[in-house]
C-alpha cells in the first residue's frame, strides 16, 4: 500500500503548523491592571480549574494543529494505492466500456445468484479498478443494445449504481449489434483506444460475421464467459399445437414439443394452465436418445370457446426464464347466420337468399365457421328455438310476427341485417320495426328504367376508416363504383339515436345504415341482396362485402388472436378507426400498457407494435363506443426465443475468428490467445472525502470545547 | 423632623440630606413614640434613673429622689430607655473598591462610588434615624489603629457633622481587624445595638466575632456591603488583578474562571448569611446597584 499526493507542493503549507504552537506558547497578553478587593476567590478558582484549563488549552492546540494539517492535506490531495485483483483484461488507465448481457439465458445459476448478477458484480469490479478521471460506459443488450445513460462518463460510482438497477430481460442475444453499439459509443466519444468487456454466458443468437465488420485497432474486446452451459440442464417447450379432439364428444387436444438442452434428464414435468388455473400435469419422458424432442399431449374434454391465455409451465430448472411457455388457446367459434327469406322464388336461384347463402358458405361441405341456415318467412311465426348470432331479413314482406323476438334478440347482442326488395312495404316496416330501423323508409327510388341493366347508379366511395370497408383499401374501391342499382328504398333524412350512414349511393342516398340497439346492431341495406334490383350479387365485391357485414354484426370483426411470437419480434395490430374518441391499447405482462398511436397507422389501419421485449400474454383493447366498455379485440402471446433455451454457447474459437483481437476469458481455462479471468491492478482511492469529514469533526470539536469553556467569542 | 433646609458644608452630609428627603416618609415613622418596637415606645419594667433633660416628660420626674437629693431625675422604663447604637464601619483596604459611581441614585446624584462611601452613608442614615428616636449613637472603625470617632450629639444632621468629617478623612486600608474593635464591647449591658457595615472579606471569620456580642445579649445587625463587580465579575479580558488589602497580584484570563468565581462569591455570601441567621444576627446584603436604601429602611422597620 502506498501514499501519493496529487499536489505535493502544497505540503510546504505544513510550516503553518508552527502558528498554533507559537500562539500557545506565548499565551495571552495582559491588557489591564485592575485593583480588586480580595484575590481570595480569584485565586481559589484559578487553583481549582488550572489543571482543567491546561488540558483544554492543550486540546485546543492539538485541534488547531490538526486543522492546519488537514487543510494542507486538502490541497495536497493525497491518494492511497494498493494492488488488488481485477477481472482479466482490466487496465485502470484505459477507457472502458461494459457490455452486459441481459438476455434470457442469463437467468441461469451463477456466482452470487444468477449469471446476470454475477455479470453485474464483475462489471462493478471493473469500474472500481479504473483510475479517477478515466471514461467508462455501460451498455446492456439482448436482442437490442441500449446505452445506459449518460454514455461515456468519468462518474464511475454513478455507472455502478446504474449497473445495479438494470434488470434481466427475456430476449435473445445479438452480440453483433451489441459490439457495434459499443464501437460506436467509443468512436462518438472520440476514443482512439478502449477496452470493451463483454460479460455474457456465451450463448449468442447473432454473432458478427467473420471479417464483416471494420473493427478499429485501438478497441480491444475482452469476452468474459460466465457459467458453464454444459453443466446446466434445461428441458424446455419448443412448440405447441392445438387441434380438435378426435375423441367422441369433441374437446381439444394440446400437443407440446419438449426439447432437451444441456445435461440430459430422463423426464420433465409439465403443467397446463388455462386462465391461471392448473388443468393437467404430465411428465414428458425422454427416451434413450436424450437429444431428440418428445411430444406430450394434453386432452381437454370440453371445447374451449373464445381465446384464452394458456401456459405450459416447467418446474424450475437451470434456466428459469423459459420455464413458462405462454400461448393462446383459441377455440373454434362458429357463427350461425339465420337467413329469413321473404321469397322462395320459383327456382332455387330466384330465391331471395340464394346468393347470400352461397356467399357465406362458398363450398358445400367446405370448412367454414360461418353456418348459414335458410328459412322461409312465410308461415314463420317466431324464431322459437332457432339459434342465431346474426339474423338476415331478406325482402320479407311482413316481419310483424317476428318483430318482438328480433327486438329482443338484438337487444341481447344479436346482429340483424335487413335487405329490401319488391315485398317490402315501407310503412309496414316502419310500423313494426320502427325501434330497430336507423331511419324510417320513405318511397321507392328508381334509376334508369328500374333495372340495373339500364341504371348507372353505383355506390359512392366507401369510407375506408370504417371496419366494414377496411379490407377494401387495397384494390377494392373501384368495385364499389361499378355496381349498378336500378332501385332502392329511400329513407328519411333524420336518423334515429345511435344511428349512422355507413355507405351511400353515388347520388348521395343512403345505401347502408347502422343502428345500435342495446347490445346488438342492425344494418339496413336499402336495395336487394339478390339480383332483382342490383347486380351486386354478380360482382366480385359481393362475397367479401357480405362476409364483412356479417362479421361486423357478429362483433368479431378484425378479432386478432392466437399469434405466438418470440421476444424481439413485432406484429401489426388494427386500430378501430381514425380520430374521435376511438382509442386502442395493448395490455401486457406486469400490468404494462401501451397506447397505439393512430398517426402511425398504415394504409390498412394497422400499426406496428414492437419489438416485444417481455414474454407473456398481451391483450388488444378498443375503446370505440362512446360511453361503452372497452372491447377485447385480440390476444397474443410472446415467449422467450428458443435459441436462448438451447444452451448452445458460442465457442471461443468461433468468437476469436469473428472479432479481431478478441481476448477470451474464462476462469480455470487455459486457452490460446486468451488470458486469465483475473488480473492484478493498482487501485487508487482519493482521501479528500475523508479529509473533509475530519475537518468538519475538528470544527465541531473546537466549537464544543470553546462553548464548554465559555470562550467561544475569542 | 426634616433636616435643615440650608445646605450643609459637607458632601457626605449633603448626600445624606438628599437621601433623607427622599426617604422622608419612612424616616419620620421611626421617630420616638411613633414606632412600637422593643427599643421604642412606653411600658415595661423600670430600667434606670436618668438625669432630667429639657424635653423629658415632667410626669416621669421622680419627686422622691428630687426631694432627697435635690436633683431632678426621671424614671426610665425598659422600653423607654435610650438604646445605645454602635455603628462599626469596616475600614479595611477592600472597602476602598467601587465601580458604582456612575450609577444614578434615586435621591438625585450618583450612587456612592466605593463600598466605603456606601458604608458611611448607610451608617450615617442609621445614625440619623437612631438619633431621631432618641437613641445614643456612636461610630467606630475596624482595625487596631483605628481612630476614635466623636460621639453623635444632638439630633438632626448637625449632630452628625463631626463624625461625618472624620469618616470623610478615612482612607480605607489594611486588613479588617474587627476583633480589635469588638474587644471590650461584648460586656456592654443590654439594649445595645451593634450594626456592622462591611464586606466580611477578612480571612478571620467576622461573623463569629459578632456572634459573641449577640451571645452577650446585644442586638447585632450585619450589613454586608459588596460592589456589583465583586458579585457579577464582569471581566473577560486578560487582566492583572491587584489585591487592595495586601500587596498581591494575580494575572489571569477572567473568561476562563468567571463562572467559577461568581459561583464561589455567591456561595460565600450565602454562607455568611446562613452563619448570621444561625447566630441570631440580622443580615442584609447592600449593593449600590440594588435599592440598598430601601433595604435599610425595611431592616429598621422590621426591628
Amino acid at each position: 500500500m502506498g501514499l501519493q499526493f496529487l499536489h505535493p507542493a502544497a505540503l510546504w503549507g505544513l510550516i503553518a503548523l508552527a502558528l498554533p504552537i507559537v500562539a500557545h506558547m506565548t499565551g495571552a497578553k495582559e491588557v489591564a491592571r485592575v485593583d480588586f478587593p480580595s484575590l481570595r476567590f480569584l485565586r481559589s478558582s484559578s487553583l481549582k480549574l488550572r489543571r482543567r484549563r491546561r488540558l483544554e488549552s492543550l486540546l485546543l492546540l492539538l485541534l488547531r494543529s490538526l486543522l492546519v494539517l488537514l487543510l494542507v492535506l486538502l490541497f495536497a490531495r493525497p491518494q492511497l494505492s494498493w494492488r488488488a485483483e481485477a477481472p482479466g483484461g482490466a487496465e485502470p488507465s484505459q477507457p472502458t466500456i461494459l457490455l452486459l448481457d441481459a438476455s434470457a439465458s442469463m437467468s441461469g445459476p451463477g456466482d452470487g445468484g444468477t449469471l446476470f448478477e454475477e455479470a453485474r458484480g464483475l462489471g462493478v469490479e471493473l469500474l472500481e479498478s479504473l483510475e479517477e478521471g478515466v471514461p467508462a460506459g455501460l451498455l446492456e443488450f439482448d436482442g437490442r443494445a441500449r446505452v445506459v445513460a449518460p454514455g461515456m462518463t468519468t462518474e464511475h460510482s454513478m455507472l455502478a449504481s446504474e449497473l445495479g438497477s438494470l434488470e434481466l430481460g427475456d430476449g435473445a442475444t445479438d452480440l453483433a449489434q451489441a459490439l457495434r453499439a459499443a464501437r460506436d459509443l467509443a468512436l462518438d466519444a472520440g476514443l482512439e483506444t478502449a477496452n470493451i468487456f463483454v460479460l455474457s454466458d456465451g450463448s449468442a443468437t447473432k454473432l458478427p460475421a467473420p471479417g464483416g465488420e471494420q473493427w478499429p485497432e485501438g478497441l480491444r474486446v475482452h469476452y468474459h464467459a460466465l457459467g458453464d452451459p454444459s453443466a446446466r440442464s434445461n428441458p424446455h417447450v419448443s412448440g405447441v399445437s392445438v387441434a380438435a379432439s378426435e375423441l367422441q364428444g369433441g374437446g381439444m387436444e394440446i400437443t407440446a414439443e419438449v426439447r432437451p438442452a444441456g445435461q440430459a434428464v430422463s423426464r420433465a414435468e409439465l403443467r397446463l394452465e388455462i386462465g391461471g388455473q392448473v388443468q393437467a400435469i404430465r411428465d414428458a419422458e425422454f427416451p434413450t436418445k436424450p437429444s431428440e424432442p418428445v411430444l406430450q399431449k394434453f386432452s381437454l374434454a370440453v371445447p374451449v370457446e373464445g381465446a384464452h391465455a394458456a401456459v405450459l409451465r416447467r418446474v424450475a430448472d437451470d434456466l428459469p426464464a423459459d420455464d413458462a411457455y405462454p400461448f393462446v388457446l383459441a377455440g373454434e367459434e362458429s357463427l350461425d347466420v339465420l337467413l329469413i327469406s321473404g321469397d322462395g322464388g320459383g327456382s332455387q336461384r330466384a330465391g331471395e337468399t340464394y346468393y347470400l347463402e352461397r356467399a357465406l358458405l362458398p363450398r358445400d361441405g367446405g370448412e367454414s365457421r360461418v353456418r348459414p341456415k335458410v328459412v322461409q318467412a312465410e308461415g314463420l311465426r317466431g324464431l322459437g328455438a332457432v339459434q342465431g348470432g346474426v339474423f338476415v331479413l331478406a325482402n320479407v314482406a311482413n316481419p310483424g310476427s317476428l318483430a318482438p323476438e328480433l327486438v329482443e334478440r338484438v337487444r341481447a347482442g344479436a346482429g340483424l341485417l335487413i335487405s329490401v326488395g319488391g315485398n317490402v312495404d315501407p310503412d309496414r316496416y316502419n310500423e313494426v320495426l320502427g325501434e330497430l330501423l336507423p331511419a324510417p323508409f320513405t318511397e321507392l327510388k328508381t334509376r334508369g328504367k328500374g333495372t340495373f341493366e339500364t341504371a348507372s347508379m353505383g355506390f359512392a366511395v366507401p369510407p375506408m376508416d370504417l371496419d366494414e370497408f377496411r379490407v377494401f383499401r387495397s384494390g377494392g374501391l373501384k368495385a364499389f363504383s361499378r355496381v349498378k342499382f336500378g332501385k332502392a328504398l329511400g329513407t328519411a333524412p333524420r336518423l334515429a339515436d345511435e344511428s349512422r350512414v355507413l355507405l351511400r349511393y353515388a347520388d348521395g342516398l343512403p345505401a347502408l345504415l347502422e343502428r345500435r340497439v342495446g347490445a346488438g346492431r342492425v344494418l339496413v341495406f336499402t336495395s336487394s341482396l339478390d339480383d332483382d334490383w342490383t347486380d351486386l350479387p354478380l360482382r366480385s365485391l359481393y362475397v367479401p362485402l357480405v362476409h364483412q357485414l356479417v362479421r361486423s354484426l357478429s362483433g368479431d370483426l378484425l378479432f386478432e388472436s392466437g399469434q405466438d411470437l418470440e421476444v424481439g419480434e413485432s406484429l401489426d395490430l388494427p386500430l378501430p378507426g381514425l380520430g374521435g374518441e376511438r382509442a386502442a391499447w395493448v395490455e401486457g405482462p406486469g400490468g404494462l400498457r401501451w397506447t397505439l398511436d393512430a398517426a402511425r397507422a398504415d394504409g390498412d389501419g394497422r400499426v406496428n407494435f414492437g419489438p416485444l421485449e417481455q414474454a407473456g400474454h398481451y391483450q388488444l383493447f378498443w375503446d370505440d363506443r362512446a360511453g361503452g366498455e372497452p372491447r377485447l379485440k385480440g390476444v397474443f402471446s410472446v415467449r422467450v426465443p428458443e435459441v436462448e433455451s438451447s444452451l448452445r454457447p458460442a465457442s471461443p474459437e468461433d468468437l476469436l475468428a469473428r472479432v479481431s483481437g478478441l481476448v477470451y476469458h474464462r476462469r480455470g481455462e487455459d486457452l490460446s490467445a486468451s488470458s486469465d479471468a483475473s488480473a492484478e491492478v493498482v487501485r487508487r482511492a482519493g482521501l479528500t472525502p475523508w479529509i473533509l469529514i475530519l475537518l468538519l469533526l475538528v470544527f465541531l470539536a473546537e466549537g464544543l470545547l470553546l462553548s464548554g469553556t465559555g470562550r467561544l467569542a475569542r | 423632623m426634616s433636616p435643615s433646609a440650608s445646605s450643609l458644608p459637607h458632601p457626605l452630609l449633603d448626600e445624606l440630606r438628599r437621601l433623607i428627603l427622599h426617604l422622608e416618609g419612612s424616616v419620620r415613622s421611626q421617630q420616638a413614640g411613633a414606632h412600637r418596637s422593643r427599643k421604642l415606645g412606653g411600658g415595661g419594667e423600670f430600667a434606670e434613673f436618668a438625669e432630667y433633660r429639657p424635653g423629658d416628660d415632667l410626669r416621669r420626674i421622680d419627686w422622691k429622689v428630687a426631694a432627697r437629693t435635690d436633683r431632678y431625675v426621671v424614671r426610665r422604663h425598659e422600653s423607654e430607655r435610650r438604646a445605645r447604637v454602635q455603628v462599626i464601619l469596616d475600614s479595611s483596604g477592600s472597602m476602598g473598591f467601587g465601580t458604582s459611581s456612575q450609577l444614578p441614585a434615586p435621591w438625585g446624584g450618583q450612587q456612592p462610588g466605593t463600598k466605603w462611601s456606601l458604608a458611611c452613608l448607610a451608617g450615617l442614615l442609621l445614625g440619623f434615624i437612631a438619633r431621631q428616636r432618641g437613641d445614643r449613637v456612636r461610630f467606630a472603625l475596624t482595625g487596631e489603629s483605628a481612630p476614635e470617632l466623636a460621639p453623635v450629639d444632638g439630633r438632626g444632621l448637625a449632630g452628625l457633622s463631626t463624625v461625618a468629617s472624620q469618616l470623610t478623612a478615612v482612607d480605607p486600608s489594611g486588613e479588617s481587624g474587627l476583633h480589635w474593635t469588638l474587644r471590650g464591647r461584648a460586656g456592654t449591658p443590654g439594649s445595645s445595638l451593634f450594626v456592622y457595615i462591611g464586606d466580611l472579606l477578612d480571612e478571620v471569620d467576622g461573623v463569629a466575632q459578632l456572634a459573641q456580642l449577640r451571645a452577650a445579649g446585644a442586638e447585632v445587625w450585619v450589613l454586608q456591603t459588596l460592589d456589583p463587580a465583586e458579585l457579577d465579575f464582569p471581566y473577560d479580558e486578560p487582566t492583572r488583578f491587584v489585591g487592595l488589602e495586601c500587596a498581591d497580584e494575580l494575572p489571569m484570563n477572567p473568561r476562563d474562571y468567571a463562572e467559577e468565581i461568581r459561583r464561589e462569591m455567591a456561595e460565600f455570601c450565602a454562607a455568611r448569611e446562613a452563619a448570621c441567621r444561625h447566630a441570631g444576627l440580622r443580615y442584609c446584603l447592600l449593593r449600590a446597584d440594588r435599592r440598598w436604601d430601601q433595604k435599610l429602611i425595611e431592616l429598621v422597620e422590621g426591628g
